[in-house]
């Protein structure tokens, strides 16, 4: 056989990969296109950053050459960051120590440490792994989002330096923007400490705080800082942008009320106030009478869809974890979703009921909000919590993992789904994610017999459905049992003549 | 072998082009949501393996919806759109950029469960790497006409037309490409072997007739 023919058959065995676009991810890919074209026909403020126009044969100066989601790897001993996306580098390839990394303004990038912390860089983000034993990160501009692995006491903890301040962290997850005039750090859960030229304040989860030339400040709640946003690796639309389409629902969340599109809501501007460790308890939401009393008052305001009263009524750091609950259903209802989960975060610090609730509406926010990072930790918990929602939540790890890129961690979550959940709401969905993983590890056989096992449940969505359907005879077809497999395509074509796949299974077919 | 259009597809995208032509964004957004995933296969197969694919993606689109008052409809809305994608395709390799790579790992890591074979080993990650390699050292104009030849399936007509080339250009492309493919191939320390194992021939092809 010619050496052309058997490299042109090499290449055309991967032309199921990349892992197609999931349908949260092309809606934020839809999404993130409408708001440049937006940007595109605005003037631009004289103070923002502005934006990168496109320039069709432009020589882009970015560094490296970075990526969608990354996969790494590390060698034992060395911390080294390998990316996707630069042209010659693939997954599993590393770099040294010590390099600069450097995210294109519409890019983002995943990195693993070799103790497991995760990092996830905004585009625009530039930071340096330090070189030897040490995990420190320099993050020198922009922002990223961490998922820190638990440490032992005597490892000390894990460093982000920036210019104005260190962050030093014990096992959490957070976020840490760098911008001219200070840093920013926002804590999800765990522990953290921020100190600035000898002086520090410790967070406690749901609260950010700032360092900068003029000093710390903690700055309250968790969305309450300078742009009113929590940490999103996509953030195609601004909070409170007009049009912005209603939010998705990952899974039931009956508790988080009605969609509304998003008014032209004022950002968030958070007070001020002295420097405080931590929310006051007393259960009193700016001195509105009995806890009971705000709470009536909150739930009238909800039904009469008086949300910027609600919000209002909940500005204060001070406000009793049941009471954010309708701070974030308010701001889920403006379309708000990063703040909306940031306030569910807090009420989740609280614990019992209502915190096991708060946990579970605070993954599903961040997920609409495209912060897989913080909907991955929050669905985490909310899943350990159990509750009448821990089905759910378990669901929205392995959705979670799946948007994030980590197909193998999403299919091994979904197998522990299955196993902990044999009758559960999403045990299609959770079949499709583990065929899915075992598809894309070349385990041919298994993968079909798990998309055939899916398709029999007559469940999932149509796009699953679709998939599932081309992926039997597909995976068939790699596994060497070409005649069923070439029977699975026809059949897929007959059903689907117009089907997302339907190019594929007639080049399949003709070969 | 010819490409099969989607005629249900392109009829329904009529409206869709008409409404993004007038400025509606929306339409756009609709499109993007029809054909995103076709764009982002036919970069990636053109590409090879690149973390700029959703950033592309979304340059096509942005491109498209800047040239749509130039289209008149007389070919389909897919093979314009294939056209755009190519030319972002084009742009993209011509673009100068620095690697962060330092280093490599000399030594893969071994395949799970054994030896799996030469040909599986071809449509390895290793393999496959060292192939995008070699390609990324081809010309532009001559990868993109053997990628979507000899990967794709297109004609070399269907080519000509969504390159504006002419088709004896369009072989020739081809044909030196497959040539540089089939050289650097052999001379590869990872490639060369496995094809030897397969008893892979160097003998002149047909200068892409078909």
């Amino acid at each position: 056989m010619r050496v052309d023919a058997l490299l042109a058959e090499a290449l055309r065995s991967r032309r199921a990969e990349p892992p197609e676009l999931g349908p949260s991810r092309l809606e934020l890919e839809r999404r993130r296109l409408l708001a440049r074209l937006a940007d595109e026909g605005r003037s631009r403020s004289p103070v923002r950053r502005p934006a990168r126009p496109l320039r069709w044969a432009a020589a882009a100066a970015v560094a490296a050459a970075c990526a969608a989601i990354a996969l790494f790897y590390a060698r034992p001993g060395e911390p080294v960051v390998s990316l996707t996306g630069a042209w010659r580098v693939e997954p599993g390839d590393a770099i040294a120590g010590g390099a600069l990394v450097r995210v294109p303004e519409r890019g983002r990038a995943s990195l693993l440490l070799p103790d497991g912390t995760r990092i996830a860089a905004d585009g625009g983000a530039v930071l340096r792994v330090a070189r030897g034993a040490g995990t420190e990160i320099s993050l020198l501009e922009g922002r990223i989002a961490a998922d820190v692995a638990r440490r032992e006491e005597r490892s000390g903890p894990f460093v982000v330096s920036t210019e104005f301040g260190d962050v030093a962290v014990m096992g959490t997850v957070f976020a840490v923007a760098v911008d001219g005039e200070g840093a920013t750090v926002r804590l999800y859960e765990g522990r953290v400490r921020l100190s600035s030229a000898g002086r520090g304040i410790t967070l406690s989860p749901g609260h950010s705080a700032r360092a900068s030339k003029r000093g710390l400040v903690s700055l309250g709640g968790v969305g309450g800082a300078d742009s009113g946003s929590d940490l999103a690796l996509l953030d195609p639309d601004p909070p409170g942008a007009a049009g912005a389409p209603g939010p998705r629902r990952p899974g039931t969340a009956p508790a988080a009320g009605p969609a509304e599109p998003a008014g032209a809501g004022a950002g968030s501007r958070a007070s001020l106030p002295d420097e405080r460790r931590g929310p006051a308890s007393d259960g009193r939401a700016a001195g509105r009478g009995t806890p009971e009393d705000a709470s009536a008052r909150l739930a009238t305001l909800w039904r009469e869809r008086r949300y910027a009263e609600i919000l209002e009524a909940t500005e204060s750091p001070a406000t009793a974890p049941a009471l954010l609950v309708f701070r974030g259903k308010a701001l889920g209802a403006l379309g708000r979703w990063s703040d909306a989960g940031a306030a569910f975060s807090r009420a989740a610090a609280a614990g019992g009921d209502v915190g096991r609730e708060a946990a579970y509406l605070s993954a599903t926010a961040l997920h609409t909000a495209g912060d897989f990072t913080g909907s991955l930790a929050m669905s985490r918990r909310a899943a350990a919590l159990g509750g009448p929602n821990a089905d759910h939540a378990s669901r929205l790890v392995f959705v979670s993992l799946t948007e994030l890129g980590r197909y193998a961690d999403a299919a091994a979550s979904a197998a522990g789904y299955l196993a902990a959940y044999p009758g559960g709401a999403h045990v299609a969905e959770a079949r499709f994610s583990v065929s899915t993983g075992a598809r894309l590890a070349r385990r041919w056989a298994e993968a079909a017999t798990g998309y055939t096992e899916f398709l029999a449940l007559g469940r999932g969505s149509a796009q699953m459905r679709d998939d599932a359907e081309f992926y039997v005879g597909y995976c068939r077809l790699m596994a060497g049992a070409a005649e069923s497999g070439r029977q699975e395509l026809r059949r897929y074509l007959a059903s689907h003549p117009s089907g997302r796949h339907a190019e594929q299974a007639r080049a399949a077919l003709t070969h | 072998m010819d490409r099969r259009m989607a005629d249900a597809r392109d009829d329904d995208d009529a409206p869709l082009v008409e409404r993004a032509r007038a400025g509606d964004r929306e339409a756009l957004g609709d499109l993007f949501v029809r054909h995103a995933q076709t764009v982002r296969r036919l970069l990636a197969s053109v590409l090879g393996a690149s973390g700029d694919l959703d950033d592309l993606v979304q340059d096509v689109f942005i491109q498209v919806y800047r040239s749509l008052p130039g289209f008149r409809g007389e070919a389909r809305f897919t093979t314009w759109l294939h056209q755009v994608t190519l030319y972002a395709a084009y742009n993209h390799m011509r673009r100068p950029r620095r690697v962060v790579l330092v280093e490599r790992p000399e030594d893969a890591a071994p395949e799970p469960g054994g030896d799996p074979g030469p040909l599986a080993r071809l449509h390895g990650r290793r393999a496959l790497s060292r192939l995008d390699a070699i390609l990324a050292a081809i010309k532009p104009k001559k990868r993109i006409a053997f990628i979507l030849f000899a990967v794709e399936g297109y004609s070399v007509n269907e080519i000509a037309r969504m390159v504006g080339a002419p088709v004896p250009t369009v072989k020739s492309r081809i044909w030196f490409a497959r040539r540089e493919l089939r050289r650097k191939a052999q001379r590869d320390p990872v490639l060369a072997g496995i094809l030897e194992e397969l008893g892979a021939d160097g003998e002149e092809d047909d200068g892409g007739q078909r």
